[in-house]
């Protein structure tokens, strides 16, 4: 096709956009609706996703060394040389016992899918208690000289969904006498994230194909209207892509105005909702702050929009392309 | 040329609108072809247009031989011959001008050549004054002579004209007719379907007559104003 003819046919679909207005106007009005939906549903999805992912990171499991002395006396009972010479050495924390903690802590960042181990010893693990309780941290003055706690490692995964696996591994390294992990709730927050990309997906599909039907009605009702047209077209000797480029532009046009409209609605709603949140907001601060991990709208802009754009013409042409079909065959 | 040869055509494998015809119109005739309505004339129109394939037989148009003939071949065909119809058939959200240059868009025609020719071509049906106008604002003899400014833009070797008077008033059909002749007298080779059989009577020239399918008669009547 020449460039004057291509330029003569966009041409065309513009001005027949302009001479169909009211069934324009429709079509707009019915592929925007679809898309703020659509878009409703990722930005939806994204944000449970966000906060999945966020509890997930949140999560961690603690892993208790045993205490100095039993370990000890664990490595004499199995005939072993043990980490310190003498059997009743004093408490606190002696070079060796450190070095052995150190030895262990590599262990455990050596097992896969441990993304961060920290050291917690038994004294820090008083000071931390003392501070959760507040002004009734003098209850533990008495425990100062004989602390009853157990040196920890706080570890943290990359992958929840492994982390049984993990703990079994971290259960198993020398040293450690007991795990406390939250496998319970780690499944469950996996669950639930799977659930809403799962159904966060299927929604948005199902409203992708529910727009392409109706914009295939919208454009077909159309072309009803214009099948005399088409038909003295192909009399005159035009071409099959010679008439559906006119209506490849109407499709391509209806569904980047409907994608710009559907863009700054959201974006308008979106900001505005989030700024209502956030401090200073309308709403009260106590209720804001647990939107806090709410995505700021530019973090989402550009998917956004690379969808809207890349859907709405991708409905459009589809649309434009289904539509024609039956009656272009004379 | 047209040539039709052992020519049927059977709707759904029962009705029978064409049986065995055998036909040969030469570069630069005039003919009308004739009949009641049913006899089988559009049927015959379809076949030319390649707008149906014939049942059996061959038919053979401006050197394309139309049931072997690929789809995406119909458009080059079609450009071939200039169309007018009974009921004009002109696209109604273009004025007449573009009309008439849409046959020579698709053919790819520089914008400098449509200025050009579209213009000639109005001037010579007395049109040039309606370029601007829409098809609904001009009357049916105008509409019809639109129709054949546009069959006639591309300057074809054949026109085939369905019923062309069937919508314009009787003293109008004569201006249509005449029209026709003058093209034919430049060389154009001209088929009119008819079942007006006073203009045939009053032009005279080669008529073929079909009734049921069958051509009953097929030659040179004498008209009363012979190429006027």
């Amino acid at each position: 096709m020449k460039a004057n003819s291509f330029r003569y046919l966009t041409k065309q679909g513009i001005k027949n956009l302009w001479l169909n207005r009211m069934m324009t106007l429709a079509s707009i009005g019915v592929l925007t609706a679809c898309l703020l939906i659509v878009g409703l549903a990722i930005i939806l999805t994204q944000n449970i996703d966000n906060m999945a992912h966020y509890v997930e990171d949140q999560t961690e499991f603690v892993a208790f060394m045993y205490r100095e002395n039993d370990y000890i006396q664990i490595q004499v009972d199995a005939g072993e040389e043990p980490i310190v010479a003498t059997a009743d050495t004093p408490e606190g924390q002696t070079p060796q016992w450190d070095s052995f903690v150190q030895e262990v802590k590599k262990k455990i960042e050596a097992i896969p899918n441990v993304s961060s181990v920290e050291y917690i010893s038994k004294a820090q693990g008083l000071n931390n208690m003392r501070s959760q309780l507040g002004e009734y941290a003098s209850l533990l003055d008495e425990l100062e000289d004989d602390n009853p706690l157990n040196d920890s490692f706080t570890i943290r995964v990359e992958d929840l969904t492994k982390i049984k696996e993990t703990t079994t591994r971290v259960q198993s390294v020398n040293g450690i006498q007991s795990v406390n992990a939250a496998n319970d709730v780690a499944e469950t927050l996996t669950f639930i994230r799977q659930i809403v990309n799962a159904v966060g997906g299927a929604i948005i599909l199902a409203l992708v194909i529910v727009s392409l039907v109706i914009i295939v009605n919208t454009i077909r009702a159309t072309i009803f209207a214009r099948r005399k047209e088409i038909n003295i077209m192909k009399f005159v000797g035009a071409t099959n892509s010679f008439i559906r480029l006119p209506f490849i532009v109407e499709g391509i046009v209806l569904g980047l105005l409907s994608a710009v409209i559907a863009y700054c609605i959201i974006w308008g709603a979106y900001s505005y909702i989030l700024n209502a949140f956030s401090e200073g907001g309308i709403v009260p601060t106590f209720i804001g702050s647990a939107f806090k991990n709410i995505i700021p709208f530019k973090d989402v802009a550009l998917d956004l929009g690379v969808f809207f754009g890349a859907s709405s013409i991708g409905i459009g042409v589809l649309g434009s392309l289904m539509s024609i079909r039956n009656h272009i065959k004379v | 040329m047209i040539e039709l040869i052992d020519v049927s055509l059977k709707y759904d494998n029962e009705t029978v609108a064409l049986d065995d015809i055998n036909l040969k119109i030469d570069d630069g005739e005039f003919v009308f072809i004739v009949g009641s309505s049913g006899a089988g004339k559009s049927s015959i129109i379809k076949l030319l247009l390649r707008e149906r394939k014939s049942s059996y037989g061959v038919v053979k148009v401006n050197g394309f031989n139309l049931n072997k003939m690929k789809s995406r071949k119909i458009p080059e065909f079609r450009r071939s011959l200039g169309v007018v119809f009974q009921d004009f058939r002109l696209i109604p959200t273009l004025n007449v001008f573009d009309n008439v240059a849409f046959s020579l868009r698709v053919t790819n025609a520089s914008t400098r050549y449509i200025r050009t020719r579209v213009p000639y071509i109005l001037n010579l049906m007395g049109l040039e004054a309606k370029a601007k106008r829409f098809p609904h604002e001009i009357s049916g003899g105008e509409q019809q002579r639109v129709a054949l400014a546009r069959a006639l833009v591309n300057d074809p070797p054949l026109i085939i004209a369905d019923e062309p008077t069937g919508n314009v008033d009787p003293e109008l059909s004569y201006e249509i007719v005449n029209l026709l002749k003058g093209i034919n007298e430049c060389g154009t080779t001209i088929v009119m379907v008819t079942h007006e059989h006073d203009i045939v009577r009053h032009f005279g020239g080669r008529t073929i007559s079909i009734e049921h399918g069958r051509i009953m008669f097929d030659e040179v009547i004498g008209g009363h104003h012979e190429g006027e």
